[in-house]
């Protein structure tokens, strides 16, 4: 096998910047990602055990139900809590150790009180979803063992004051720990490096129609309103590289409606409420439904994606000799000879000629022929480290010579 | 960016370890003979055009949500009675398909011999003579499922072995069961094998029935103990299983056909095993295998390598921030006094090359308060 170096224009580093989109629906209660519906399986409803809202991480447990079957999985023990039950559905668990290894999901009394030797489990899916919370004015952002997501982005926001007065936590325009706030958490598997600037586009309808529109049109962060009762002013701000809406318009949109944006239970107050910028997105807060709001939230993210290209050049003259056992006439056998103090083969091995002529046989004027079927990279110490392969083996003469252009992806 | 660095100790501060996580894997039969579409072909089971093996998905193939869960395939060796001859009335199908199947499975999985050829399963894994695996299913993980290995004494294979008239529908086949399992795999597994270790698969038969496994001397007996039916090869993924649990194995061979009235699914083969191993396709063939598939489950195991490093902050170290912060008219701000120690709040631990480059930085959950009086060992762990 020849062995070829990479020049250093045979090598080239490249970084393919992505916006993929990404929408969500918010009505009754759910969120719909991309427009996904929730799909109904042969056993489970929903297939992938949670609704369409939602990135399932690696999406086991595709219509599977947790059910009892009485059955094991590997050998049984004498402590129930060392076996491993079989209950339908993949699931993950690690031994109780001396490395204290657990699951975040899992209690630290919980881990201490377990024995060593334990299974201790955790379950799929793993999913990830927008979320919103909404911060009335007397809502506490901070107690005596408690601080709020709002608070507890405060150094945040105030990072980012050079841009607009806006992102300031507490100033003349308003102060975040005294006025209603709406804050949506879009998690970072949804907009990847950062929600590109001038892509946020909010929508607001009641009962169908269409009441307000908010986007960042100034690319700044700023979210103003573009559409509806309080349209050219600003109805709160978005923390791109974070992944935070906080909304705090609090015009009504439509007087002439209402909807249920809050708990009827004390100590909430509101509802039967006019709609309003904080109560964007308010139907996946808790168990609020809010049945005559919808939402639509679109952005873009921001992706990077790596890319390593080779060009492994076959030059003219090279590359014409193969250690394939069919690249010699099968009539010439190798007669491998070895003795005590030598090893001898035949070398009057022939070359198979495959150049095709017009008859069957005799076959054209021989000419080295080889067959290019895939390109092995190797590392300094040549330890293979990956094969590209054609999609069709690729005729090589000595009057020939090919550049193959290898793109890997680094993920 | 810091202004004092600590160096490390490579052997007192800093320590690799590997940590293993498990992952339970029930698959069910209604999955494997099936479940989506009826009558057939079923849309979670996907055959190609080469016909050479089937690929299994959890949910219609189509579907975007579908996982791969293991493709299935069977052959036999050259040296194999079915490679020789054909049974009575009976055309060979895919012989050659068959035998190339046998050759690669085993070259990977179990190598070359001093003489370079390919070694054929060996029933106890000892390569030394003894009985063969010559005609074998071979089950095919996929790494979604198998991860960095199927954990050694965790493999489970439940197979419908009931015949005669019950056998009219699909849940009749498993009246009579068998189930597989690598009993000893958890200390007597082999690691002569290129593919990495393996271990020997047992059967042991149901309660009832009689459809039982057999002694050394093929004596039906009443404590029926285990048979060596196969291999499993716990880094591969790759379970060999012989065609004997359908045949020899048993006190008479069972009929591979299977009708279920239910699906419409009508009978495809009505022969012994060796007959559908002979003139069956090798996709009729896993069809066969996968409607008596009862269950299969099995842990697997993902290796979590780590390096842990310890971060000593000395009474004296850290004690001093660099932060804008820190000062306000050049005096520290959270000292009230002049004689008042230096305080200082640890938020971050970078970790730099040995040019002071900076490769990552650990976060702490809350700022630690540092003062003269206190030393830390902040514990980075670093997974890969």
């Amino acid at each position: 096998m020849a062995y070829y170096k990479f020049n250093r224009n045979d090598v080239y580093h490249n970084t393919l910047k992505t916006y993929p989109s990404t929408k969500f629906v918010i009505y009754n209660g759910s969120a719909f990602y991309n427009n996904a519906p929730n799909v109904a399986g042969e056993f489970a409803d929903p297939i992938r055990l949670t609704d369409a809202g939602h990135v399932s991480l690696y999406e086991l447990n595709v219509d599977r139900v947790s059910a009892s079957t009485n059955r094991w999985i590997g050998p049984r023990s004498v402590s129930e809590d060392q076996e491993v039950i079989d209950n339908g559905l993949i699931y993950s668990f690690v031994v109780k150790n001396g490395s204290r290894i657990d699951f975040r999901t899992s209690t630290e009394a919980s881990f201490n009180n377990s024995s060593y030797g334990d299974i201790i489990t955790s379950s799929y899916p793993y999913v990830s979803s927008i979320a919103k919370e909404f911060y009335e004015t007397s809502t506490a952002r901070s107690g005596s063992s408690y601080v709020s997501h709002l608070l507890a982005l405060k150094n945040t926001i105030n990072h980012y004051r050079y841009i607009s007065p806006e992102f300031q936590y507490s100033s003349s325009l308003r102060n975040l720990n005294s006025v209603e706030v709406g804050l949506v958490n879009i998690p970072t598997i949804f907009y990847g490096s950062q929600i590109k600037k001038g892509t946020i586009n909010l929508r607001y309808y009641f009962t169908g129609t269409l009441i307000g529109q908010a986007r960042d049109e100034n690319q700044n962060g700023v979210l103003y309103s573009t559409y509806g009762a309080d349209s050219g002013s600003v109805v709160g701000i978005a923390l791109y590289n974070e992944g935070f809406l906080i909304l705090t318009g609090t015009t009504a949109l439509s007087p002439a409606g209402t909807d249920a944006y809050t708990s009827s239970l004390t100590p909430y107050v509101g509802f039967g409420d006019s709609p309003r910028w904080t109560y964007f997105g308010q139907s996946i807060s808790g168990t609020i439904t809010a049945p005559s709001s919808s939402f639509i939230m679109e952005m873009s993210g921001t992706s990077y994606n790596n890319t390593l290209t080779l060009f492994a050049t076959a030059p003219k003259g090279q590359l014409n000799q193969s250690n394939n056992p069919t690249f010699t006439k099968y009539s010439t056998a190798n007669f491998a000879q070895t003795g005590s103090k030598a090893y001898f083969e035949n070398d009057q091995r022939l070359i198979k000629n495959v150049v095709s002529s017009a008859y069957a046989d005799p076959t054209g004027s021989f000419e080295k022929t080889t067959y290019i079927s895939k390109i092995g990279i190797f590392d300094d110490d040549r330890n293979l480290i990956g094969i590209a392969k054609v999609a069709m083996p690729v005729k090589k003469t000595a009057a020939r010579d090919f550049t193959f252009k290898i793109k890997l992806d680094i993920c | 960016m810091a202004t004092s660095f600590k160096t490390f100790d490579p052997g007192k501060d800093s320590v690799v370890t590997r940590n293993l996580l498990h992952e339970a894997i029930p698959v069910t039969g209604t999955i494997i003979s099936g479940t989506y579409g009826s009558p057939s072909p079923s849309t979670n089971v996907k055959n190609y055009s080469h016909g050479m093996f089937q690929s299994v998905y959890d949910y219609p193939y189509l579907s975007s949500s579908a996982n791969h869960i293991f493709d299935i395939t069977m052959g036999f060796s050259a040296t194999s009675h079915l490679s020789a001859s054909a049974p009575a009335g009976q055309a060979p199908t895919q012989r050659a398909k068959k035998i190339n199947i046998y050759n690669e499975m085993a070259q990977v999985l179990a190598g070359f011999d001093e003489n370079s050829a390919v070694r054929r399963f060996d029933e106890d894994g000892d390569l030394t003579g003894g009985t063969k695996i010559d005609e074998a299913y071979f089950i095919n993980f996929t790494r979604l499922l198998a991860k960095d290995e199927i954990k050694k004494g965790s493999f489970s294979l439940t197979l419908g072995v009931s015949d005669g008239p019950a056998h009219s529908s699909y849940s009749a086949s498993f009246t009579q069961t068998l189930t597989i399992t690598d009993k000893s795999g958890s200390t007597g597994y082999k690691v002569n094998s290129p593919a990495g270790e393996y271990g020997i698969l047992f059967a042991t038969g149901s309660a009832t029935g009689r459809r039982n496994a057999v002694d050394a001397t093929g004596t039906q007996t009443v404590d029926r103990g285990y048979a060596k039916v196969g291999l499993i090869y716990y880094q591969a993924g790759i379970a060999v299983i012989s065609s004997s649990v359908f045949g020899s194995l048993l006190s008479s061979s069972v009929s591979m056909s299977y009708t279920d009235a239910t699906s419409g699914w009508t009978a495809h083969d009505s022969s012994s095993v060796n007959g559908t191993y002979f003139s069956s396709s090798i996709s009729g063939n896993c069809d066969d295998l996968r409607h008596r598939i009862q269950n299969i489950s099995f842990n697997n195991t993902t290796e979590l390598n780590s390096t842990v490093y310890f971060c000593r902050a000395d009474n004296t170290d850290f004690n001093y921030s660099s932060n804008p912060t820190y000062l306000s008219s050049s005096k520290m701000v959270v000292k009230n006094n002049s004689q008042d120690v230096p305080i200082s709040y640890v938020t971050s631990v970078g970790m730099y090359s040995a040019d002071n480059e900076l490769l990552a930085v650990a976060k702490l959950s809350e700022p630690l308060k540092k003062d003269p009086t206190t030393e830390f060992t902040v514990r980075v762990r670093l997974d890969y």
